[in-house]
């Protein structure tokens, strides 16, 4: 049931979605991979809407160079751990709703532990090694992944809903070589408020999910294109599945 | 030919596209001129550690798709991953 107190703090989105779409998004478990460049603007959206309970999985500390980006962190939690400064920063955004930190890392070890529960994971981690875990752990236990990454002024966006669409290994079956990643925080504010507006369409049932489609985001170009993408048959992850 | 490179890419062969003279020609064949002008490229290609998208698909320029016919006026691209988050 909506209280009277989120019938008022939700008042001007009950004009986008239902009261029942909004309950859905109380009753939703979202787990979100990574405090970090996504992560922020990801959670900090997904609170303010009102999804009633999020996890934060991170396991790294803040520091001063993460602060050109990382907007759920400030001056004062350097030194501290992500998952403290970000379930204080979501907290004050909304104190109606649960929010939870795990440091921890994630691996196939502890995957399931951290994810099992959840209705839905969101990939706002900053390398591929976990991705690819997190995407193993999705098309294993047939959760939908909301993926995004950035480097520069680009940023790509898809919805992996495992059996119904491509996985992350169907599309991108190698990381790319490592290197320092230019950043600077609008990207990640595009792309992580994209990744938002998925999980929220996912959890209301609202719109068409970004299934079998890469968005790519040129902030240079200022331009979104849609790549159609398709099920690799001999996919490692999830053939015949 | 115009094919538009992005992120890593872009920075390897140090513009935004390259240009190959041919008005058509096979994706085999595009991918044998691109190794020549950017190092690496077609290994990087091979792995899946960059990928190559045709008038907003992706295709598979070493393998099933090595055969098909791209034309001037195509929107051809290389990118790899975005990694960052
Ligand atoms: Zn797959």
């Amino acid at each position: 049931m909506l209280t009277d107190r989120d019938r008022e703090r939700y008042k001007r989105q009950l004009l986008a979605w239902t009261e029942d779409q909004q309950h859905r998004l109380k009753d939703a478990r979202v787990l979100i991979a990574g405090a970090g460049g996504l992560g922020s603007p990801l959670a900090m959206y997904l609170a303010v809407a009102g999804v009633g309970h999020i996890r934060v999985v991170d396991r790294d500390a803040v520091d001063l160079s993460n602060l050109n980006r990382q907007t759920l962190h400030t001056e004062g939690d350097i030194g501290r751990l992500k998952t403290e400064s970000a379930v204080e920063a979501l907290r004050d955004l909304n104190r109606d709703i649960h929010v939870e930190g795990v440091t921890r890392i994630m691996d196939d070890g502890t995957i399931d532990e951290l994810v099992d529960g959840h209705d839905i994971i969101v990939d706002c981690t900053d390398n591929f090694p976990v991705r690819y875990v997190l995407n193993r752990k999705a098309v294993r236990s047939g959760l939908p992944m909301v993926h995004g990454g950035i480097r520069g002024f680009l940023g790509q966006l898809t919805f992996i809903a495992p059996g119904k669409g491509p996985c992350l290994a169907c599309i991108f079956k190698q990381a790319p070589e490592p290197e320092s990643i230019p950043v600077f925080g609008a990207t990640p504010g595009v792309i992580g408020a994209l990744q938002a507006t998925e999980v929220i369409k996912y959890l209301t049932g609202v719109g068409d999910l970004l299934i079998g489609r890469l968005l790519i985001y040129d902030g240079e170009a200022m331009e979104f294109q849609n790549i159609k993408i398709e099920r690799d048959p001999g996919c490692v992850e999830c053939r015949a599945k | 030919m115009i094919v538009r490179l992005f992120a890593s890419v872009r920075k390897a062969y140090g513009d935004k596209t390259v240009e190959v003279e041919a008005s058509e020609l096979t994706l085999a064949v595009l991918m044998d001129r691109l190794a020549q002008r950017i190092e690496g490229i077609a290994d990087s290609v091979s792995r899946g550690a960059v990928l190559m998208a045709v008038n907003r698909e992706l295709v598979d320029p070493i393998g099933k798709d090595r055969d098909r016919m791209v034309h001037s006026g195509d929107e051809i691209a290389l990118m790899p991953p975005l990694a960052g988050g």
